[in-house]
């Protein structure tokens, strides 16, 4: 109850400046369609789920995810197999560690490293393609022109070398990642900003005196920020996927921790003897994947301006 | 003594010379296929096929199929003649002469004691840069040490031909175990003309010119290398096969579907996962392949950090239960280790330490005992740095290593994956890093010499002057076998190492129709020469 | 239009020595060289070879003297693979990833962009929800499953197929590697075609000339493709390198020898000329596509100018 009074308030209050009121109604918008999309709210529900269970699901597993059952070990195949008597719900790996408990904390990782490489992406190309799109002209055109260089790189090797300077760090090689893949957002951020600089209440703004910076974070950014809320919905499913191929070289994070990635490289070694290895983080994975690519969708769906 | 060394010599020599009628690889009324082929995989892409250049197994895996030096292995490890016919000493075994057979390059050249001359100095010739130059210097050939150093001129090296069939060799010192070194796939002769017309492409299939039983036909990187039959070999008439493809798959779970589909004959490393259930489906395709000469064992700081102590040491080295290691981690068919140096080495005699003899329930207990006493408990935990490169096997044992460190001792052992590269080139690898090593040649001191205090390869940074005495004086002992013995027994009295086991009768898949191709030498050393394929 | 393509020719000069010296440099500092082995050699022996690959040479000196041999069209030698120059394993490994590049995106554009119209004419029917589950499941599966599993089920249980190996590109032993590397490109370009799809189709032009009584299949062919066709190009470029030189998996699994793995295995052994060489043919190539689709951009929209 308290919250909707004062999510009343808080409108009224946005409701006295112009720009606010077109915010809210935006937003109100969307999320009338968002929640009008039946996938995408699903999804929503279900990486809650997900999310949850990677949060609190450990402390449900007697066991850790770098214990040793040394029970289990003499006959991984045989004695590992998923059971809820054992203890060992996902059944164990070859060396006996419980595959429960490293899906959980392999989770952890997998969603943070995808958070982080979309956040680092999202933060660098917005700002970027936002100052480029504003300000215009030359420093518009050496922008863009360093873009390009960049996006000649090839990207693969660049990650190979920085994941071998600062050795197997996975939220550095995150970061580093996210810096290398801001360049498709910055783009269309700056494709934005231009079409808005030429908007009405902006050259309004304008006139009557306010700050470059000012404009760009009151009215640019929010503008912006729809598109790209998109952009990184879908950029984390990729960087999920980029780990699990970097973990697949041997390029991954450092044991006893684990990702999703790493668990379904090595299940996949073992599909003709223990399928379970392959299974129950591929269905965590896979089922986090559609979760975004579909919360993606929907977003893009109800905040397309075109649409509406 | 002098004269009882000559007379083994001269005895070796005749059995040597007993065992080397030319004879069938086959057994007589064996049915031979009509097509000779077969595919191997030899488990990485070689880093090169010029002898000099070489400095791997894979690739001297190729270099014993394609050139042949003074000598050969069979296939229980004996040296056999290959180019040198026969070998003798001079009194005080520091001139070894030997009298080659007259044989031809696969262009038809004649092979000649010349041809070794030139393929000993290129080795050592600082100009070469070759990645096992070193080899060479192990037996203290005349000046090789100078000559790698860039200290003197490689026409200075002991070596000389005396005529086309002599080749003769100096060393500065007696080196018991020289004739053991000479088979080794470097020492091989090369051909100058090729070499000196073609530059660095001498190497390509359509340039080189080869004097082993086979030689290069195409050779696509990272995909595949085909061997032809050399009608010019000495022993040509033996050969039997006709082609071998070589595959250089480097993930076990890929070389093993391709031999499951049919498209290689022969299955080495079989991931453990998938073991017991081939094994028990194909019962008539599997072989033994018996141990090689290969030891994992762990280097420890002996200087610096925790493991200085040795009651730590001992304890860490106490926890750690091999029979879990190799039984149920590897399935690799390895064998528990507790010294150095595997007892099978030709002329060693091993010592079984007490800890051995123990139950791993009663090391568990020395061991928490240890620790205590080293000043270690629950408020003070052990804590320790573990370095491994990231080879999945690797992993795999660094992790069981340390789970049992963990259950056993309490200790908190943080493992460091490095890539291979940067493993291999770190200076200060932490307080545990993965160890291991293969003989160059079959005797004691290939294993023992690394410890001593100057070691190239000493990374427990182990200094024990009596250790040192030791090594040194049983280079020169006729019969070092004491000393050996005394060595070890210092060493792991020290436990500078964690030995954790030793490579051990392993069994792969070969298909059923591949004869010839027993893998019974202790050094892995092997010949395709002698394989052949059955009529199916 | 000429002097665009001379522009941006001449850009990409400066580009490639820029992209060639901060790959140098970040080889040069990454730890471990291409000499660190196993067994560590003599500090003599490893003194020698660095003195022969000018490894012994300051930073700007070693650059100078690559950047001098290249511009002879010498891409110097492999530190790795020592009986063979740069130049000669680009020519034999680049026919294998540029064919099966080739060929993976002839199956995966026409039925990428068939299943994504399919899919945008249906809009949310059980049509569409079924074909974009299908594509998305190609997407998150990654290329060490799949290509495992059709081994496992071609070559070992079926025995139709060859599990790997090249052999000059004969059919046969391209079926499997082209289809794992198509898999995913079907399912990505189907989901951008898709939403171009259902962008087009939502312009008013084109509910006028539905309104009209046009049939959906004239309305497709000659006023919705064509505009749908530019995010798909735009993808394409990035999408065909990333065939190329990302194969690295369809490398390991199948043996197929091509420049993907050259590529990693170059990177992680410290080939320094390997990954040099492959990392220019790269970079040029991205400049090269990204300059073909910015042109193929004004075929498809006359309204793009350049």
């Amino acid at each position: 109850m308290s919250s909707k009074t004062n999510a009343r308030k808080l409108s009224e209050q946005m409701a006295s400046s112009l720009e606010a009121v077109e915010g809210r109604s935006l937003w109100q918008d969307a999320w009338a369609r968002f929640r009008k999309n039946r996938a995408a709210m699903t999804s929503v529900c279900v990486l809650l789920v997900i999310v949850v269970c990677i949060l609190i699901g450990p402390s449900l597993s007697p066991f850790g995810h770098d214990d040793i059952d040394w029970n289990v070990v003499s006959d991984p195949y045989e004695l590992g197999k998923p059971s809820l008597t054992s203890g060992h719900y996902f059944g164990t790996d070859d060396l006996g560690q419980d595959l429960y408990a490293r899906t959980m904390k392999g989770g952890r990782l997998s969603i943070m490293v995808g958070f982080m490489g979309a956040l680092v992406a999202v933060v660098i190309g917005t700002v970027w393609g936002s100052i480029s799109g504003y300000v215009g002209g030359v420093v518009d055109s050496v922008m863009m022109r360093i873009i390009e260089v960049l996006d000649s790189i090839p990207f693969m090797f660049m990650v190979i070398l920085f994941v071998t300077l600062f050795g197997n760090n996975i939220y550095l090689i995150f970061i580093v990642i996210g810096m290398v893949s801001w360049l498709g957002i910055a783009r269309v951020v700056r494709g934005v900003t231009f079409s808005i600089k030429k908007r009405e209440f902006v050259e309004a703004a304008r006139s009557i005196g306010v700050s470059r910076l000012t404009i760009v974070r009151r009215h640019v950014l929010p503008n912006v920020l729809g598109i790209v809320m998109v952009y990184s919905s879908l950029m984390v499913p990729g960087f999920i996927l980029f780990e699990s191929f970097l973990s697949f070289l041997g390029l991954g994070v450092q044991p006893p921790d684990t990702s999703w990635g790493i668990l379904i490289a090595e299940g996949a070694k073992t599909i003709d003897v223990a399928l379970w290895l392959l299974l129950f983080p591929s269905a965590f994975l896979v089922a986090t994947l559609f979760c975004f690519n579909f919360i993606g969708d929907g977003l893009r769906d109800a905040l397309d301006p075109k649409d509406r | 003594m002098k004269i009882s060394k000559r007379l083994m010599l001269g005895a070796m020599v005749c059995t040597v010379l007993a065992s080397n009628v030319p004879a069938k690889p086959y057994p007589p009324g064996t049915q031979l296929a009509p097509k000779q082929e077969i595919t191997l995989n030899n488990g990485a892409e070689v880093t090169s096929i010029d002898p000099a250049k070489q400095a791997a197994e894979p690739a001297f895996n190729l270099g014993r199929d394609l050139f042949e030096g003074l000598a050969v292995q069979d296939k229980e490890g004996k040296t056999l003649p290959g180019i040198a016919k026969s070998w003798s000493a001079n009194d005080d075994n520091t001139v070894y002469t030997f009298k080659l057979r007259r044989s031809k390059w696969s262009n038809g050249d004649p092979l000649t004691a010349h041809d070794f001359v030139y393929s000993w100095r290129r080795l050592l010739n600082p100009e070469t840069a070759s990645p096992y130059a070193w080899f060479a210097a192990i037996p203290r050939i005349k000046n090789s040490a100078k000559i790698m150093k860039g200290e003197a001129g490689p026409e200075t090296l002991g070596v000389r031909a005396v005529d086309d069939v002599t080749f003769e060799v100096t060393l500065e010192q007696p080196v018991p175990f020289f004739l053991k070194l000479i088979t080794h796939p470097v020492l091989v002769p090369v051909h100058q003309e090729t070499i000196e017309k073609y530059g660095n492409a001498w190497t390509q299939p359509e340039n080189i010119v080869t004097n082993g039983a086979f030689t290069v036909s195409e050779w696509k990187v990272n995909e595949k290398m085909v061997l032809k039959r050399n009608p010019y070999y000495w022993d040509k008439n033996n050969v039997v096969l006709e082609r071998i493809t070589w595959l250089p798959i480097g993930d076990a779970n890929v070389a093993l579907n391709r031999y499951l589909a049919g498209e290689i004959d022969q299955a080495l490393s079989i991931p453990s996962a998938q073991k017991k259930s081939l094994l028990k489906k194909y019962p008539d395709e599997v072989a033994d392949a018996s141990a090689s000469l290969g030891s994992i064992f762990y280097y420890m700081n002996t200087q610096q950090g925790p493991t200085k102590d040795v009651r730590v040491r001992k304890a860490l080295s106490y926890a750690i239960n091999r029979d879990i290691m190799t039984k149920a981690i590897l399935q690799n068919g390895g064998i528990p280790m507790y010294t150095l140096v595997p007892p099978q080495t030709d002329g060693f005699k091993p010592f079984t330490p007490e800890y051995a003899t123990w139950s791993q329930k009663q090391r568990n207990e020395e061991a928490r005992k240890l620790l205590a006493e080293a000043g270690y408990n629950q408020s003070n935990p052990l804590k320790l740095t573990f370095t491994v490169p990231t080879f999945s096997v690797d992993v795999k044992m660094a992790t069981a290593m340390v789970g049992m460190w963990k259950s056993v001792l309490g200790a908190r052992v943080e493992i460091k994956q490095l890539e291979p590269k940067v493993f291999y080139a770190l200076k200060e690898p932490g307080d545990i890093h993965r160890g291991g090593w293969t003989a160059d040649y079959n005797e004691a001191s290939t294993w023992l010499d690394i410890f001593v205090t100057d070691g190239e390869y000493n990374d427990s940074k182990y200094r024990n002057p009596d250790y040192d005495q030791l090594m040194t004086s049983s280079k020169t002992m006729n019969d070092p076998a004491e000393a050996y013995r005394q060595a070890e027994t210092l060493l792991i009295e020290d436990m500078a190492i964690i030995p954790v086991y030793r490579r051990g009768n392993d069994q792969y898949l070969i298909k059923p129709y591949i004869g010839g191709y027993e893998r019974t030498n202790p050094e892995a050393a092997y010949y395709r020469k002698n394989v052949y394929v059955k009529a199916r | 239009m000429l002097l665009y393509v001379l522009r941006r020719l001449l850009i990409a000069v400066p580009t490639l020595l820029f992209i060639a010296l901060v790959s140098f440099w970040l080889m040069h500092i990454a730890p471990g060289g291409p000499f660190d082995m196993e067994r560590p050699m003599p500090e003599v022996v490893k003194a020698n070879i660095e003195a022969k690959y000018h490894l012994n040479e300051p930073f700007l000196t070693q650059f100078f003297i690559y950047v001098r041999d290249f511009l002879q069209g010498d891409l110097g030698p492999s530190f790795v693979y020592q009986d063979f120059t740069v130049t000669q394993l680009v020519a034999q490994s680049w026919p294998v990833s540029a064919t099966l590049g080739v060929l993976s995106f002839c199956i995966s554009v026409p039925l990428g962009m068939l299943l994504g119209t399919v899919a945008a004419l249906n809009r949310n029917s059980r049509l569409d929800y079924f074909l974009m589950s299908l594509s998305m499941t190609g997407v998150v599966i990654p290329a060490f499953v799949l290509a495992p599993v059709l081994v496992t089920i071609f070559s070992i249980q079926l025995g139709w197929l060859p599990a790997g190996g090249w052999e000059g590109g004969k059919p046969i032993f391209l079926i499997l590697p082209v289809l794992s590397l198509a898999i995913g490109s079907i399912a990505s370009i189907a989901r951008v075609m898709r939403g171009a799809m259902i962008e087009t189709l939502n312009q008013p032009y084109i509910r006028t000339a539905r309104a009209k009584g046009l049939s959906t299949s004239y309305l497709l062919f000659h006023h919705a493709l064509r505009p749908s066709l530019i995010p798909v190009v735009a993808m394409l470029g990035p999408a065909f390198v990333a065939v190329v030189t990302g194969s690295v998996i369809i490398d390991i699994f199948f043996g197929t020898g091509g420049m993907g793995q050259h590529f990693v295995s170059g990177a992680l052994n410290r080939d320094y000329g390997l990954v040099m060489g492959i990392t220019l043919i790269v970079a040029s190539l991205t400049i090269f596509f990204n300059l073909v689709v910015d042109l193929l951009y004004t075929i498809i929209d006359p309204r793009i100018r350049i």
